[in-house]
């Protein structure tokens, strides 16, 4: 099943997964944008990317097609930097951080494709109107014309349960794509 | 005299559209945030809320569904304003919370207006 195409239809995707189902499906994804011919960045928000990259190569799957932004191993540890890989250091106004760092995957690097991993992480660190602001400002850039960005959220939102699903409702109502799954 | 409820975070905005329509001959009253939208609704009955989509704290879409929960308030005519277009989607739960239309900011102010004024009917 094709769930990522590289058009200018899919310009805002929001995928919707339950912990269950979070790493099967995240690997569906990942295999099906690798598919895609555009280099991708992968925006690290839940996990740091020194795990991501392991995962990756668990999986066979080639890091050459990727771009990494990571928001969570500056926290812990000062990080040498790395030529596929943006560190978002600690900061308030990390959103604008992240925009910026996307803009120069882009840019800099020619990526193609955004994936999230995963927006609702975000909540932790902001509130849920600045992350659907966010998501819309992104979007609708002029440079992000032809970018597809993929956003993955988690349905369970533990204590924040009401954060998270007024987020999913809410970036639901601007989303080209909404994919949904559902346990079994 | 008809009287419109506008409900936005920014002041600057709510500002602009309390001048348009008092200049319209309509009676204009305003909230800041989802929560005192509600709080005034205990009090007042507006003909027309023009509810801003992205809000802090509660959002426009989460204001709409607690404003149709209520006896009272189910009725009440309700449009966006909005800085992002709406997806398929999200124009179908439009259409389920029985909003009426929207209007993208920033806003032609003619096209606000006549959009209101064919809300009220």
């Amino acid at each position: 099943m094709e769930l990522l195409k590289n058009t200018s239809e899919d310009k805002f995707v929001l995928v919707m997964l339950s912990e269950k189902q979070y790493e099967k499906k995240l690997e569906e994804l990942v295999r099906n944008a690798e598919n895609n011919n555009a280099k991708i960045c992968y925006v690290c928000l839940s996990k740091p990317v020194d795990d991501v990259i392991a995962s990756l190569k668990n999986l066979k799957i080639s890091i050459g097609k990727f771009f990494f932004i990571d928001i969570l191993s500056s926290h812990y540890k000062s990080r040498e930097s790395m030529e596929n890989c943006i560190f978002i250091g600690e900061g308030t106004h990390k959103l604008g951080l992240i925009k910026n760092a996307i803009g120069r995957a882009i840019s800099e690097k020619g990526c193609g494709m955004v994936i999230f991993d995963t927006i609702s992480s975000l909540l932790v660190y902001e509130q849920t109107h600045d992350i659907v602001r966010f998501t819309h400002d992104l979007t609708t850039e002029e440079k992000q014309q032809n970018i597809n960005n993929v956003f993955i959220i988690l349905k369970e939102g533990g204590e924040m349960q009401g954060y998270c699903n007024s987020l999913i409702g809410d970036l639901k109502m601007f989303a080209d794509k909404s994919i949904d799954f559902v346990d079994d | 005299m008809q009287k419109i409820m506008i409900v936005d975070d920014e002041p600057s905005i709510r500002e602009l559209i309390k001048a348009i329509f008092s200049s319209e001959g309509f009676e204009v009253i305003d909230a800041a945030s989802g929560q005192e939208c509600l709080e005034k609704l205990k009090t007042e009955k507006p003909d027309l809320i023009l509810m801003d989509m992205m809000m802090p704290g509660m959002s426009g879409r989460e204001t709409v569904e607690k404003i149709r929960q209520s006896e009272s308030t189910k009725n009440l005519k309700i449009m966006f304003l909005t800085v992002a277009r709406f997806s398929e989607t999200g124009k179908e739960t439009l259409d389920n919370l029985n909003v009426l239309d929207y209007v993208t900011k920033p806003f032609d102010n003619d096209d606000l207006v006549k959009k209101a004024k064919k809300a009220l009917g």
